[in-house]
């Protein structure tokens, strides 16, 4: 499968997606003269999509380097615990309150992705020491003092 | 002289501990090496919402300045350029450094920021407000075809690839689209009630800049080594000031390029500090010292990128087109303190306007005098983790988005926008375009729409929207940019191609030789 080995075909594949969904949201079954600007938009997409296309497969030879795959584009491993605790922290902010939610997103990030080890005592409580400190600094500037609003759930 | 009347509202209490804070903070973000000066001031954006206008602009335009400077103290202690801008000045600093005399440097690097920084405000102040009154003449087919350009030209000059970048604002445009018709009022593109309001521009500027800039920080968090700082050595500030100084030729070759890239929109700092450090060095009795350690490298590059940021306000606060990514997100900025770039900035708030130029002056001083004492001790700035600055941004980017209209939904499209950006700028695309076109866009389909309409009444809309100096002088800038960009683009791609061939015809070469001295 040769389109998904290289940045410059994935690339041309996705923004042929886009130019797809562009098309098909802002002409099937929408009104003309609400939808008149994104229909433009969707036209320029798709004019600039096929070029991209063709330049990829005119350039596929030359210039396209094939050690730039996606997977290797992208560092799943690492990348994947970071983007569940991000998931989990935006579902439960509204539900535990955004203080709360922070702090155990914070330190989870801390915890994940520091260098040392994990099991690592010392580290760890510096980790937790510093989302404390920087929790306490938000909260004390922003809700005593600024007084601006932040989600609120079962805690603040 | 009119900026005058405004100088004194700058230095209240208020306005100048703000400008203090700006700038440290601006001085600090920029020096972590990962962290942009664009995502830097996106990120402050929320933060100025609930201010006055003037404290709000104050703030992100001290933090504008501070950041592009600070950007140096990693360029030349760990040779991580702090941003684009001073990837120029990481050529003869970092081997400065190298020498003992990273301190020496810093000093240089502030000394030059601060001249260059000056030059570049002085030709802001004196040349916006003219420009200003030609955007008096603009009616909604001039103001279309400005909000195209402005996309246009950040889509292509600022990107490495002229498709990708014009997709990169066209699909800006198509998500600026969605909510409601600004004409019939209807909804369009409403499929989760998340959407009802449409994007938001700081949701928008936050998840664009910020969520991959977190991505990656914790992508390479792991893997990521303690990079070598050099010592900052011992040297003396008031020598390293005046001899800087003394470096005429090096201050106005980098500030005068400074200021013609600044003007240029969506040309940006990287070019402006490139091309100068390029010319000093051409002009240089000494060219051979240039990469070993020449202060007048430094000296180029740090005056340009710095001239760089007053004049890349010019376009902008007059005909609402970045000079440069930062100045892109500025835009955002202004817009929400419902100020528009033109002829209004400077009669109906012209007291917020000048009292905002007015402090990016009095800014080069602070950044000055803050730039010049964490010389000495910005060893520490480098050392911050990675895991705890993507903690930080992350966390303040839901507070920033959230406080804003106290809206759950903007968290969810910041988010959504940063991942997709995240992969996105993996393939090639850019947040500069995509934001300006969610930005410009509204605007560039609200007087397209006028513009239908009063063409269809007169002559026709394709002969109201192609006829008169104005559109057709843009209608031009557009085809121009997008021509000398993709001539640009071919003209590297050959390069590339030759290169690629003599290194696969070096490599026979190596192996015909290896395979007769076998045979031999």
């Amino acid at each position: 499968m040769i389109w998904f080995k290289s940045k410059e075909h994935i690339a041309a594949l996705v923004t042929a997606g886009i130019a797809t969904l562009a098309l098909i949201t802002s002409f099937y079954k929408t009104d003309a003269e609400v939808y008149l600007f994104p229909r433009i938009a969707a036209v320029i997409i798709t004019l600039l999509a096929v070029t991209l296309i063709i330049k990829v497969i005119k350039n596929t030879a030359k210039t396209v380097n094939f050690s730039d795959s996606l997977p290797k584009l992208i560092k799943w491993k690492t990348l994947l615990p970071g983007l569940a605790v991000g998931f989990i922290y935006l579902f439960l902010l509204e539900v535990v309150g955004f203080y709360v939610t922070s702090f155990f997103a914070y330190f989870s990030i801390c915890v994940i992705y520091g260098r040392c080890d994990m099991t690592n005592r010392k580290r760890g409580i510096f980790k937790l020491v510093v989302s404390t400190i920087f929790m306490i600094v938000l909260f004390l500037l922003f809700w005593n003092l600024l007084h601006v609003r932040t989600p609120t759930g079962w805690l603040i | 002289m009119e900026f005058l009347n405004y100088f004194g509202n700058v230095f209240t209490v208020y306005h100048m501990s703000l400008l203090i804070g700006g700038t440290l903070a601006g001085l600090i973000l920029g020096a972590l090496p990962g962290l942009s000066p664009t995502m830097a001031v996106a990120l402050m954006i929320p933060f100025t919402f609930h201010m006055e206008p003037a404290a709000g602009l104050i703030l992100l335009g001290a933090m504008y300045t501070a950041t592009v400077a600070g950007g140096a103290i990693s360029a030349i202690l760990v040779n991580v350029p702090g941003a684009p801008a001073n990837i120029a000045t990481a050529l003869d600093g970092h081997k400065l450094a190298g020498q003992g005399r990273a301190a020496e440097a810093l000093f240089y690097c502030f000394t030059s920021s601060f001249v260059g920084g000056i030059i570049g405000i002085i030709i802001l102040i004196f040349f916006t407000p003219p420009l200003a009154k030609l955007a008096l003449k603009f009616g909604p087919t001039e103001l279309f075809w400005i909000a195209i350009l402005g996309i246009t030209i950040i889509g292509t000059i600022g990107s490495k690839s002229v498709v990708m970048g014009l997709l990169s604002g066209i699909i800006g445009i198509a998500l600026s689209t969605i909510g409601a018709n600004p004409m019939l009022g209807e909804d369009r593109f409403v499929y989760n009630e998340h959407l009802e309001s449409g994007i938001h521009i700081v949701a928008a500027l936050i998840g664009l800049f910020a969520i991959p800039q977190v991505l990656n920080l914790i992508e390479k968090s792991r893997d990521a080594k303690d990079a070598a700082i050099h010592d900052l050595g011992e040297s003396n500030v008031l020598k390293a000031v005046l001899y800087n100084l003394t470096r005429i030729k090096a201050l106005s070759i980098g500030s005068i390029i400074g200021v013609i890239v600044g003007v240029i929109p969506g040309a940006g700092g990287q070019i402006a500090g490139l091309v100068a450090y390029d010319q000093a060095k051409k002009l240089s009795k000494n060219p051979d010292k240039f990469g070993k350690g020449e202060p007048d490298g430094v000296i180029a590059a740090e005056s340009a990128n710095n001239a760089m940021v007053g004049p890349s306000l010019v376009p902008l606060l007059t005909l609402s087109i970045p000079g440069s990514p930062t100045a892109a997100v500025l835009l955002g900025g202004l817009l929400i303190h419902g100020l528009f770039p033109g002829p209004t900035l400077f009669t109906e708030h012209a007291e917020v306007t000048w009292t905002f130029i007015n402090s990016l002056l009095v800014a080069q001083v602070f950044m000055l005098i803050i730039g010049l004492i964490l010389s000495r001790h910005s060893g520490w700035i480098m050392k911050v983790p990675a895991h705890f600055m993507a903690a930080t941004i992350f966390i303040l980017a839901v507070f920033g988005t959230y406080s804003i209209q106290s809206s759950y939904s903007d968290v969810l499209i910041m988010a959504t926008l940063g991942v997709f950006m995240y992969f996105g700028s993996k393939l090639g695309f850019s947040p500069a375009p995509v934001v300006l076109g969610i930005i410009l866009g509204p605007i560039a389909e609200d007087n397209f729409l006028q513009g239908k309409l009063i063409g269809e009444a007169s002559d026709g809309v394709f002969n109201y929207f192609t006829s008169g100096v104005l559109n057709i002088t843009m209608i031009t800038l557009v085809v121009l940019s997008i021509g000398y960009s993709a001539y640009s683009e071919a003209k590297m791609n050959k390069l590339k191609q030759k290169i690629l061939a003599d290194k696969e015809r070096n490599n026979s070469n190596t192996q015909k030789d290896n395979n007769t001295q076998g045979a031999v």
